[in-house]
């Protein structure tokens, strides 16, 4: 192996970390709001 | 056995399991007012599958919020909820199937159902599928199959998540009559998927997690390397294998501690009679086996 | 062997719950109307009834004069005209028969008649008031009242329902992609009812409080789309934008009379599809066919 099971881990939890912000500096948040807080017909199988 | 030196987690995983379901869920009113939760909360999206059209849920669902921001025109990819989803895997991994996620409870549940149970251990083939249903359900066509708007469809969602019927469409319909008018094919036909995963889960054991459940596949990449993890202390061990006998996942924890399919239910530690199976929570490999190396 | 048994129980469970499904869904629908129409007929029918045994009394006081003009009636009945009111009716026929009665039996008979016409009177507007209350008291009320304004600035209020025969309210947001891909179909629609006195106006609930982010996005749409239909929005906190705020399904479309009232059920579901399109349509001719009957 190239990595430590646990640089691994610090790695991906960084990368999350800096992925989830990221999203939320670019609005991806209100779109999840805007679709969570609606029912959106199609998402739950109706019609 | 000796029960006093079972974990409590394992040991009180079906509570564990009804409160993370009850807490996902958590405004209960709404459900006869027939309205959904419109609050802060569903800025961010639960660990479990809970669809966020279900009106008790308190966040948005990962699998549903995923492919609503890939499906947006605004974006082609989700970073917020894939980190989101990256955190998750990598602290609990699979724990979240095994104690958080709802309709995985839900399953379970119905394989208490007295019923003659079948193995799964022949169709182990099949769990690749759900990395598929990831990859092209959740992925692959929301990002790609768009109107000229570059608007995609949730085709998780819309196609094969059962769980949007049970906790979306079905009380929701009961309570709206504008719904009830609405329902029309495509109820149909996830009605009858839900009902095939009912009828599933009753002979087999989590039927929808180990075969479809895009979230599994997920949080099953990242369970390898997730802080959570079973320890298996070889010293103690004197290769019965009971542990693989009880496992209804199909793992041998004793040669894979860190499985991909292993939920983390403790069966194993409960079926181990010299105690050798233990859950860890930590950086680095605290698996006690052989191959500390790795 | 055993393992065709489990699956044919499997199959017939399936197919039972299917079917239980299915005519649960189709009974409880069909109970719920028939049992509200039911419940709104008996209320009718009561006061109806009362009034038409005040009817009763008031001919049977004077019974042997009423006798009188019946008898004389009956070469006329071929002519009666069921719309016209009773007591109508029954002057005309006092009228014809005038000449039978003294001056005193004359001014009760007319009195009667008098009497019964404005009992008449009473059960048609019942009748109306019920029929109107069917309609609305089905989704509630009218649209509340409202000052705002449509994409380009310009002022909007409620006399916006008066100026047409009916008005089709379709409810909408940025990005939800089954309210978008029937914009264009809205505007087909707008367009055809123009004729017809009618109107097609979007709301889309992020352009509330005039939400530039908001508008901005809509007006891309709409432009996207060929949508050329008036929008409109108004303050998120008025009593209109709670009515909108409180729609939950996108997308929603409402049919309004010229008063502002709700005609019929309201429709969730893009008119895309055909059969939205039809139940839309039924709204509308239910909406026209009120507005002709004024």
């Amino acid at each position: 192996m190239f990595m430590t099971k646990k640089q691994a881990q610090l790695l991906l939890l960084a990368a999350g970390v800096l992925m989830l912000l990221f999203g939320v500096w670019r609005g991806e948040a209100d779109t999840v709001f805007s679709k969570a807080i609606r029912l959106c017909m199609e998402c739950v199988g109706i019609g | 056995m000796d029960k006093k030196k079972l974990n409590p987690l394992a040991r009180f995983r079906g509570f564990i399991q009804a409160g993370a379901t009850l807490l996902t869920n958590i405004h209960l009113p709404n459900f006869a007012k027939g309205t959904l939760y419109q609050g802060n909360g569903k800025y961010v999206c639960v660990p479990g599958l809970n669809c966020y059209s279900c009106p008790g849920a308190a966040g948005a669902c990962p699998v549903g919020a995923f492919q609503a921001v890939v499906g947006s025109s605004k974006f082609r990819f989700s970073y917020y909820i894939t980190g989101i989803l990256i955190l998750f895997g990598v602290l609990l991994g699979r724990f979240i199937c095994g104690f958080l996620c709802p309709f995985g409870w839900f399953q379970e549940l119905l394989h208490k159902i007295p019923s003659p149970k079948l193995s799964t251990k022949k169709l182990k083939p099949l769990r690749y599928l759900k990395y598929a249903v990831l990859l092209v359900m959740v992925v692959l066509l929301p990002l790609l199959a768009v109107n000229e708007l570059g608007m995609g469809d949730p085709f998780f969602c819309k196609y094969l998540c059962p769980q949007g019927v049970l906790e979306g469409a079905l009380p929701l319909s009961l309570t709206n009559a504008g719904i009830r008018a609405a329902l029309g094919k495509l109820f149909t036909w996830k009605a009858c998927i839900l009902l095939a995963v009912i009828m599933g889960s009753v002979v087999f054991y989590r039927p929808f997690c180990k075969w479809l459940c895009p979230l599994g596949a997920f949080y099953a990449l990242l369970n390898k390397v997730s802080l959570f993890q079973m320890r298996v202390d070889t010293h103690k061990c004197v290769s019965c294998g009971a542990c693989a006998r009880a496992c209804k996942m199909d793992v041998d924890i004793t040669k894979t501690p860190n499985h991909a399919e292993c939920i983390r239910c403790g069966m194993c530690m409960k079926a181990c009679p010299t105690d050798a199976i233990q859950y860890k929570f930590g950086l680095g490999d605290q698996s006690n086996t052989e191959t500390t190396k790795e | 062997m055993k393992f065709s048994r489990v699956t044919a129980l499997l199959l017939s469970l399936t197919l039972a719950f299917s079917l239980a499904a299915c005519g649960q869904g189709a009974s409880s629908a069909s109970s719920a109307s028939s049992s509200s129409a039911a419940s709104s007929a008996a209320a009718e029918t009561k006061t109806e009834e009362q009034l038409l045994a005040e009817e009763n009394e008031i001919l049977s006081a004077n019974d042997a004069l009423w006798e009188k003009v019946f008898a004389s009636m009956d070469k006329n009945m071929t002519e009666t005209t069921l719309s016209t009111n009773y007591g109508d009716f029954l002057r005309s026929s006092v009228e014809k028969t005038k000449d039978q009665f003294s001056d005193e039996e004359y001014k009760t008979l007319t009195a009667d008649a008098e009497k019964i016409r404005a009992i008449e009177e009473q059960i048609a507007t019942l009748a109306l008031a019920d029929a109107a209350a069917s309609g609305a008291a089905a989704q509630g009320t009218a649209f509340p009242q409202f000052e705002g304004s449509d994409l380009e600035g310009n002022p909007v209020d409620n006399s916006l329902f008066a100026g047409n025969a009916f008005t089709v309210v379709n409810f909408w947001f940025n990005g939800c992609k089954p309210c978008v891909e029937e914009l264009d179909d809205l505007n087909a629609l707008n367009e055809k009812v123009k004729a017809q006195g009618g109107e097609v106006v979007g709301i889309n609930t992020e352009t509330l409080d005039g939400n530039q982010q908001g508008i901005d996005a809509a007006k891309k749409l709409l432009a996207a789309t060929g949508a050329s239909y008036r929008n409109i929005y108004f303050a998120s906190g008025s009593d209109a934008g709670k009515f909108a705020l409180n729609i939950m399904a996108f997308p929603t479309t409402y049919v309004f009379d010229r008063d502002g009232n709700v005609v019929g059920q309201p429709l969730l579901g893009g008119i895309d599809k055909e059969e939205n399109l039809a139940a839309l349509q039924k709204n509308i001719d239910a909406a026209l066919a009120k507005d002709n009957a004024k």
